[in-house]
């Protein structure tokens, strides 16, 4: 039997073409007998959208599905590379501002014929936070790493098919989230559009 | 009031095209998105304003006399010059000292608009879940937030303070009820607010600072 998998893949800004997929995977299996939405994979609530059906994602370090890539970990903090927008003036607690854009490759192959779409991403976050410390651009990378990862699985898990746009929307809805309920006191910001 | 629900709505549609979403081609170009733009541009002259009201505040609340309690700027990135026009508002948390074991955050988010003359402040409490008690880890679901537009009785005394400080700093301005700011703005998308979702207070402010 065929076995599906979604599995976001990273599209290279600079070489375009090249793709690589250091992202997630789930199997199709996995993902049946949940709530209704498409969502079998059922894990903890972030607050607001998607409460009821954010997944966890598969840990494959057990043992890779045979869909899967073996490198399949999550959004790469690579793909992140901040700048600086507004320097740090160093006075009062907390200042300067970052800035990374990406663009992120979905792959859903829950459906038959496999969808395939792009994200444009952007992040947004303080040099220096009262609550977080400095928030160096390897630190920034880390977190939107996290971020994306956690929030595409959780947008993808919660209907069983998705309009690329309505997709994009919904995973800025869920960034804005996590970073709310997961980096409070970060200030970050997170937008998505196709 | 000033304006009638109305005149709010047609405030929203001069900055978002009627039945376009953000990837349509020449929505960029439309005239609506270009009065985003100056809004932007404008705000970020006009960014001393905001200024003041943080300063008021971090003013009244001097850390050693009031501990847990400090502002945290959200709006920096209205000062990046090439910033693109994500927000309607300028943003930012008073942190308030937490309220018990089972709550890692507590604060009162208050938003300046800069398209009408409206503000908005409403309180969140950041709760522990079960997800952080099995894993002692602030993983995302570890924390669950609970927002509200009415201010507790011990929030009350900030929630003062912040209306004055943003009244002093803009004149005219006026807060707007949750009733109103959650109004369905129909035909229009806002970040990820589709056809039927965007409301008031997502036109006008933001998305990105709820």
């Amino acid at each position: 039997m065929k076995r599906h998998a979604i599995i976001p893949v990273i599209l290279s800004s600079i070489l375009g073409a090249c793709t690589h997929t250091d992202g997630q995977c789930w199997l199709r299996s996995e993902d049946s007998g949940g709530s209704g939405v498409g969502g079998g994979v059922v894990g903890p609530p972030v607050g607001g959208f998607g409460d009821d059906i954010a997944p966890t994602p598969q840990n494959t370090a057990g043992g890779v599905p045979p869909d899967c890539q073996s490198n399949i970990t999550g959004f790469s903090a690579s793909l992140f590379k901040f700048a600086t927008t507004v320097a740090d003036d160093g006075e009062g607690k907390a200042g300067g501002y970052q800035e990374a854009s990406t663009t992120l490759v979905f792959i859903d192959g829950r459906q038959d014929p496999t969808e395939t779409w792009t994200c444009n991403v952007w992040m947004k976050m303080p040099l220096r936070t009262e609550k977080l410390g400095t928030i160096s651009a390897t630190k920034a990378a880390e977190i939107a790493s996290d971020v994306t990862t956690f929030s595409s699985s959780a947008v993808m898990h919660s209907r069983p098919s998705w309009q690329p746009t309505l997709f994009c929307g919904k995973f800025q809805d869920m960034m804005n989230e996590v970073f709310k309920n997961s980096y409070p006191g970060l200030g970050a910001q997170a937008t998505a559009k196709r | 009031m000033n304006h009638t629900i109305e005149q709010l709505m047609t405030a929203a549609y001069e900055l978002f095209p009627k039945g376009m979403q953000g990837d349509e081609p020449g929505y960029a170009d439309t005239p609506e998105v270009k009065n985003q733009r100056r809004a932007t541009a404008k705000a970020r002259a006009s960014h001393a304003a905001w200024r003041s009201v943080l300063r008021a505040l971090e003013e009244t609340y001097p850390e050693k006399q009031f501990p847990g309690v400090s502002v945290q700027n959200l709006s920096m990135g209205l000062l990046a010059e090439h910033g693109d026009a994500d927000d309607r508002c300028f943003a930012a948390n008073l942190w308030l000292p937490t309220r018990g074991t089972d709550e890692h955050a507590h604060y009162i988010l208050f938003r300046v608009s800069f398209v009408v003359p409206y503000f908005s402040i409403h309180s969140t409490s950041l709760k522990y879940t079960d997800v952080y008690f099995t894993t002692m880890r602030l993983a995302p679901g570890a924390l669950r937030a609970y927002d509200s537009p009415m201010l507790s009785e011990d929030e009350l005394p900030f929630g003062r303070k912040i209306d004055e400080a943003i009244r002093a700093a803009f004149p005219g301005y006026e807060a707007m009820s949750t009733s109103v700011g959650n109004t369905i703005v129909p035909d229009i998308v806002v970040g990820g607010h589709f056809f039927g979702e965007a409301t008031l207070f997502d036109a006008l402010f933001s998305v990105h600072w709820r």
